[in-house]
């Protein structure tokens, strides 16, 4: 593990996984791109969910940026974060539970932009 | 033997035995891309992912050992949306021209999207990895529809021994299936056996297409161009256009000859006509080295792919390959310096042969340097699919193309000397021809097997027998497969002699081992392995007329013009990093 992606680990855990903490969503889109970012060189490049999966998950992220997501969207971050369970390796395993706490931490962040009624 | 439950059903297994093949037990299909058994379970496509009980994430059914008391459930819906994920992912990398593509119809990562309704929408992109095109005169490689699957690596590594093809992931985001960057197939050790794109389940690796090159000549009026077939690419051909109609083999082939000819095809003759050619002349060659001082193995010059096998791995064995050129070229040959001007009045250069072959060995054949002569033998060659879209392009169905005399000249040679294809091995037609100079009677063949008890595709497989033609005693081996051929050159150098081989070095092709074709477990899509098993099914022709071959050798086969059948070898280099 190379110490960027250690020092983002540890800032990942502090800041993103504890559902105390009140984030934005400039914020939290911010810092999951730059958690997402510090974990390719982890990437063997093996299998598809990892591969693809985490360069897709930053396209759609970055979509929240461009204040282009749409609640489908947000449904695709999902599947692609179930999917990182089938990873082959801790790498892809890893990515994809942090991504499930943030998705039940922050949900609401990532779903009041997208919300429809 | 483990207690286990897939699906509520509960089954007894072998230890050690993965869930996809505890699966297999139960008639349970778990769709795979990457997987081939035993060669290739290395989970990384992830579409075989399954729920074990008490497992937090999912787990690849390929590559995972069944254990005492686990509980797998195949089918539900976490699993299909997680199956439909990884496919949308693989397409989004994947460039979607379908109609242009070479596998268009075989394609297994096509069947898969459709069976998992993967929506277009969803994956976007769809652009392609890379946009590299890597060409070869056999095979070459569009990087754009690569899924990384390493299928083809598994197999030119363990099956064909060529490790040609590699994975290199040094930028673990954008790793690439090639061979070594910035080389073609030609500068590579390729041996173009084309196992890799018969393995490949996307048109990522193809036959090198000449369809264009034959439609060029096809509209030159100064040439007249002749095709040659094998008779079983008949029944490929019906299957490939679709016929509807239950047809007997003469008329499929009249229907398809009136094709051909709407086609502009002047003339079809049967690719094997001059096998009975090629037989003598190796027989020929056969004794005369048995009966030369210094006594030198003969291998058979008949798969061009186990002959650039040869050039390139083992140098020291080149000289042992038989001079004579491949049956189709020898035909070709022929058919420009004989037959043309004793049948169509017509000069070589204005004749353009073309063959119709299995393997993409042969379009690389008719580009070697050695027949870059100033008539070449045969001007393309074509597979089947091929053909058969020259013949779709001209909206011809034959289903409804009328039945008539054909007025074109369909010459004696369609009936020549059938029993190649029947008996399937040119080895034993040899040393039959062999037996009868000798004047005694050919023994029955009675073949140990050394290599491929296990019916292993990627073992191939390894005979020989021993037998006695008159004054000499002989040893004959039959080799399939490119590691059956690297055991054989290792029983050589470890110094078992033997006077005459035949090899093949596509374990997949048309089988010289008549079992071997139905029994391996041959990783392709299935319509492939029909096809394979169509090129390989015996014909129940067994019309004999050699009066042409009469002529033939009579008036044109002598010492003068004997050299037209000959070609030379010489070890090849590659660039090996």
């Amino acid at each position: 593990m190379t110490d960027k992606s250690q020092n983002i680990n540890e800032l990942f855990e502090k800041w993103i996984l504890d559902s105390e903490i009140k984030l934005n969503e400039e914020s939290l889109i911010k810092n999951l791109l730059s958690y997402l970012e510090g974990q390719h060189p982890e990437i063997c490049g093996k299998c598809t969910p990892c591969r693809d999966g985490v360069i897709k998950l930053e396209t759609l992220l970055k979509r929240y940026q461009d204040k282009t997501a749409t609640l489908k969207t947000l449904d695709d971050i999902e599947k692609l974060t179930y999917n990182l369970r089938s990873s082959r390796c801790s790498v892809g395993l890893d990515i994809g539970k942090n991504m499930e706490v943030v998705l039940e931490n922050h949900y609401h962040i990532l779903y009041d932009p997208v919300k429809e009624y | 033997m483990p207690k286990i439950t897939i699906d509520n059903q509960t089954l007894r297994v072998k230890k050690g035995t993965t869930v996809i093949e505890a699966c297999k037990q139960l008639g349970i299909e778990i769709p795979t891309l990457c997987y081939i058994k035993e060669l290739n379970e290395i989970g990384f496509c992830r579409i075989c992912s399954v729920e074990v009980e008490g497992q937090q994430d999912l787990v690849t059914a390929c590559n995972t050992e069944v254990e005492k008391g686990m509980v797998v459930h195949t089918d539900s819906q976490q699993i299909r949306d997680s199956r439909k994920t990884s496919l949308e992912l693989l397409a989004s990398k994947h460039r979607f021209d379908c109609w242009t593509c070479p596998k268009d119809g075989i394609c297994e990562f096509y069947d898969m999207l459709k069976e998992h309704d993967v929506v277009f929408e969803d994956f976007e992109g769809g652009e392609g990895r890379y946009n590299d095109f890597i060409p070869g005169t056999g095979i070459s490689q569009d990087q754009t529809k690569c899924i990384l699957c390493k299928r083809c690596v598994a197999v030119c590594n363990d099956v064909v021994t060529a490790r040609v093809l590699k994975f290199i992931d040094e930028d673990g985001l954008n790793p690439v299936v090639s061979p070594t960057p910035e080389l073609s197939f030609d500068e590579t050790a390729c041996i173009f056996c084309g196992e890799c794109v018969n393995t490949c389940p996307t048109g990522a690796l193809q036959d090198t297409l000449q369809r264009n090159d034959v439609q060029a000549l096809l509209e030159d009026d100064e040439k007249e161009v002749v095709l040659q077939l094998e008779p079983t690419v008949y029944r490929a051909l019906e299957e490939e256009l679709g016929c509807k109609e239950d047809l007997e083999f003469s008329e499929i082939k009249r229907r398809i000859h009136h094709a051909l000819h709407i086609c502009g095809f002047e003339e079809v003759t049967n690719a094997s006509a001059f096998t009975d050619v090629y037989i003598k002349k190796q027989s020929q060659e056969l004794l005369e080295r048995l009966n030369s001082e210094d006594k030198k193995m003969l291998l058979t010059s008949i798969d061009p792919a186990a002959v650039r096998y040869t050039e390139l791995f083992q140098e020291s064995y080149v000289d042992a390959i038989s001079t004579l050129k491949s049956p189709h070229m020898i035909s070709g040959a022929l058919i420009k310096q004989h037959y043309a001007k004793t049948h169509l009045n017509k000069s070589p250069k204005d004749i353009a042969v073309v063959s119709v072959m299995p393997t993409p060995a042969s379009k690389h054949e008719i580009a070697r340097e050695e027949h870059q002569q100033k008539h070449k033998d045969v001007d393309a060659v074509l597979n089947v699919r091929e053909l058969a879209t020259i013949i779709k392009v001209k909206g011809l169905a034959l289903d409804s193309l009328k039945l008539r005399d054909l007025d074109i000249k369909l010459a004696e040679l369609n009936n020549v000397h059938l029993t190649f294809q029947r008996s399937g091995t040119n080895l034993e037609e040899v040393l039959k021809e062999t037996a009868s100079t000798l004047g005694v009677e050919m023994p029955e063949l009675k073949y140990k097997l050394l290599v491929g008890k296990g019916h292993k595709y990627s073992e191939g497989k390894l005979k020989e027998a021993k037998l006695k033609l008159k004054d000499h005693k002989l040893r004959v081996a039959i080799a399939i497969g490119g590691s059956a051929i690297k055991e054989l050159f290792k029983r050589i150098e470890s110094g078992v002699y033997y006077d005459f081989v035949e090899y093949q070095a596509s374990n997949s092709g048309c089988s010289i081992i008549d079992d071997s074709a139905e029994e391996l477990d041959i990783p392709s899509h299935d319509i492939i392995q029909r096809r394979m098993h169509l090129l390989c099914s015996e014909l129940e022709e067994t019309a004999h007329d050699t009066k042409y071959l009469d002529v033939l050798y009579k008036e044109f086969l002598n010492d003068k013009n004997e050299s037209i059948l000959y070609t030379s070898y010489s070890p090849k280099e590659y660039t090996k990093e």
